[in-house]
């Protein structure tokens, strides 16, 4: 995870937002393409991560936390987001619902077993596996994005990575039946 | 940066290069657009001006012409566009494409000339006969319609109603002639084109819309990617009902005027009403038991959260019911089953933020009297999440959400209070008159559907289907107890069905979808006909009586191809 990239020809600790989208934007659209599974919608929410927090810039009251404030601000979308999809979404049931899709266990299906195991977790659960596994942050900066305690995060990341490996154990199993 | 959990390094390092493997990242537009989004965003000043131009051409593929442009005189063979456009090519459907060639002014006139070419693919059964008709908007003010000219092949003005018959592989140019005072400065069109095509008397409507920026010296447009693209929907008129509407959400952040959720009626290309939008431009409403007005949350301002009613059979008047100013709802409101009052959930700011709300309260209006009370509060860093109101008992059931975002409780405020205690995600619906259906998954068995009523919820009748079940509530199809649910088998693991179930008439199948995506579906505001969507522009109306399908949309390129239908609602 690279530093916050600052100004330098702007006021004294502005973010430059062009550097910040030049050097993270990549990395903040692969966060909400694991987050919600679905590219599009994670372009999407990327811009519109941007897109708020620079409308909102003058609440960043510590440029240096750009970075985790992006964060904040895509994972609260990218529950948003989760919500509206949630009330038809199928209550997984992964163990068998893949097993008979195919005898090859490709890599595009190990893929897909990781995007199923994420999204059969919580929202909170998903997003503080990536941030800490994938991302990189720290359990404290974790607890800032999320505005929970550092106890919460200790929390999720036990219960969420248990869950985790468990479905996609049980979707690994089902390929090889 | 990172830092190692002290737990079990292997399930550590396991998980780590699971997730940590790379995806392809989505392609995002430079910053410049993003830029320019939130700059136009901070300051609406005189120099942005919103225009929008709704265009309706008409093409009908069949023997009934009035008017033929000869075979020979046609242009050459071109089944596919060529050549540069300021906007598009388009898909309109399986037989037609459609692209913006030019917006420029007649010198002579100091009228607009919209251009628009339009061609027939080569699987086109028959000639299509093109009828031009169109509607144009500046800032909600129409430009006046003057004329139209066929361009290509032939030069010449078009008699009202004329008709142009168009053979497979061959294409036309129209222009469409307006007058109309525009305003200074850089401004911005949105331009729509609906189109009917019928093939073998079957009909179907086709629009698509674009965006334009111009200036008015030198005159001259180029599109602006920043908003929509093209907007295609096929609708068969046997299957689709015009006198029902269907409320889409709207795309990304913004008010302008093609990113707020919206209704269109059934198989219709334009909107008939806009609604204010949100943050994210959700649809954050319900609509009425009997079908006729919807509630919902809206943000007019960025600051303020308001709550309003809207009839779309008396027009498009939004009507503001309640503010809450450093507050925020919390998911959908309800109505009670009278439609005379609506239950709504709220929480301190801290919500937005990510964070445990401080408080969270349920909320009734009384839509006559105007007047707001509090049902329910807590403080506990919960937030409640409404279930349904139930008619006799006046009590309203909602799920308590902890603060880690699991269900933790059930309870019922009100005339009625009490509480049962849920492990968990907890999944279901409610009717208006009280009934409820929950899934209830379990890893080792699969998925079981259970029955109940918002106020005896601890007595669960369970339905007692087989066991490898994947289930998705729908709903309740409106004035029945019948339930919609996505049903995945394991014994078939590539597909999943949409089913009607009925206490007297059993489960009936109602659809067969490819099981790898689901995006939407809900009932026709009559219950007479179900929507499915597998993904954003991919929704199938399923006719309940005959069985009949029809598409409610066509394809990537209608401009709310990205939009997600959500519910229906009574229009006339």
């Amino acid at each position: 995870m690279g530093e916050i990239v600052l100004g330098v020809a702007a006021m004294p600790m502005s973010v430059d937002w062009a550097r910040v989208y030049e050097t993270h934007a990549t990395e903040l659209a692969a966060y909400l393409t694991k987050l919600v599974g679905d590219r599009d919608a994670a372009a999407d929410l990327t811009q519109d991560t941007f897109f708020q927090a620079m409308r909102s810039a003058e609440q960043l009251r510590d440029p240096a936390a750009a970075l985790a404030w992006l964060y904040r601000i895509a994972t609260n979308l990218a529950a948003s987001y989760g919500r509206r999809r949630r009330i038809v979404a199928l209550v997984p049931f992964l163990g068998e619902r893949l097993s008979a899709r195919s005898a090859d266990p490709s890599e595009r299906l190990e893929d897909e077993h990781v995007g199923l195991a994420l999204r059969s977790l919580t929202a909170a659960h998903a997003s503080t596996l990536l941030l800490f596994y994938d991302a990189g942050f720290r359990r404290e900066e974790i607890a800032r994005i999320q505005g929970v305690s550092e106890e919460t995060v200790k929390s999720r990341l036990a219960r969420g990575r248990k869950e985790f490996i468990a479905a996609y154990r049980r979707l690994e199993r089902g390929l090889a039946r | 940066m990172n830092e190692r959990h002290d737990h079990d390094d292997t399930l550590d390092d396991e998980v780590r290069g699971l997730l940590r493997r790379p995806v392809r990242a989505p392609s995002l537009p430079p910053f410049a657009e993003i830029a320019a989004r939130a700059s136009r965003t901070r300051r609406r000043g005189p120099v942005l001006v919103a225009a929008a131009l709704a265009g309706l051409l008409l093409l009908v593929i069949g023997p009934r012409l009035t008017s033929f442009v000869p075979a020979s005189s046609t242009s050459a063979p071109t089944c596919e566009p060529t050549g540069s456009a300021l906007d598009g090519p388009y898909d309109s459907g399986p037989y037609l494409w459609g692209q913006l060639d030019s917006v420029r002014i007649d010198p002579r006139s100091g009228q607009l000339l919209w251009t628009v070419r339009l061609g027939v693919r080569a699987s086109a059964p028959s000639p299509a006969s093109i009828q031009a008709r169109a509607r144009v908007l500046v800032e909600g003010r129409d430009l006046t319609v003057v004329g139209y000219e066929l361009s290509e092949p032939t030069s010449r003005t078009l008699a009202t109603d004329e008709r142009v018959s168009v053979e497979a592989c061959r294409q036309v140019a129209l222009a469409l002639r307006t007058v109309g005072q525009l305003p200074e400065g850089t401004f911005s069109y949105s331009v729509a084109l609906d189109k009917v095509l019928r093939p073998g008397g079957e009909s179907t409507t086709e629009t698509f819309t674009t965006a334009l920026a111009c200036t008015p010296t030198p005159f001259t447009c180029a599109p602006t990617r920043a908003t929509g693209t093209a907007a295609p929907s096929t609708s068969p008129n046997a299957i689709l009902n015009t006198s029902f509407g269907v409320i889409y959400e709207g795309r990304g952040t913004g008010s302008a005027p093609d990113l707020t959720p919206s209704i269109r009626r059934e198989g219709g290309t334009t909107p008939v009403a806009r609604l204010t939008g949100n943050v994210l431009n959700q649809f954050l409403g319900a609509v009425a038991p009997d079908g006729r007005q919807i509630a919902y949350f809206a943000q007019p301002q960025s600051d303020a959260w308001v709550l309003y009613v809207l009839d779309p059979t008396a027009g498009s008047q939004q009507v503001p019911v309640t503010t809450l100013r450093d507050e925020h709802p919390i998911g959908a409101p309800v109505w009670s089953s009278d439609g005379q009052q609506i239950a709504f959930t709220i929480a301190d700011q801290s919500i937005a933020q990510g964070t445990a709300p401080a408080y969270t309260e349920i909320r009734s209006v009384d839509l006559a009297q105007r007047t707001v009370r509090t049902v329910a509060r807590r403080s506990d860093h919960s937030a409640y999440q409404l279930v349904g109101w139930d008619k006799p008992t006046g009590a309203i059931g909602a799920l308590v959400i902890s603060a880690t975002g699991t269900a933790s409780e059930y309870v019922l405020v009100g005339p009625l209070t009490r509480s049962w205690t849920l492990n968990g995600d907890t999944r279901m619906v409610a009717s208006p008159d009280g009934r409820v259906a929950l899934v209830v998954c379990e890893s080792s068995r699969g998925c079981a559907l259970r029955t109940t009523t918002l106020t005896d919820f601890g007595n669960q009748l369970d339905a007692n289907l087989e066991a490898g079940l994947s289930l998705g509530i729908i709903g309740f199809r409106p004035g029945t107890s019948d339930l919609a649910l996505f049903v995945g088998k394991a014994s078939a693991p590539t597909t999943q069905t949409v089913e009607l179930w009925s206490r007297q008439a059993g489960r009936r199948v109602v659809l067969t979808t490819d099981a790898s995506s689901l995006d939407s579906a809900f009932f026709r505001a009559d219950g007479s006909a179900l929507v499915v969507g597998t993904r954003p522009g991919n929704e199938t109306v399923v006719d309940l009586r005959t069985g009949q399908t029809a598409r409610l949309a066509s394809g990537q390129n209608d401009p709310f191809a990205r939009t997600r239908p959500v519910a229906s609602v009574r229009l006339d």
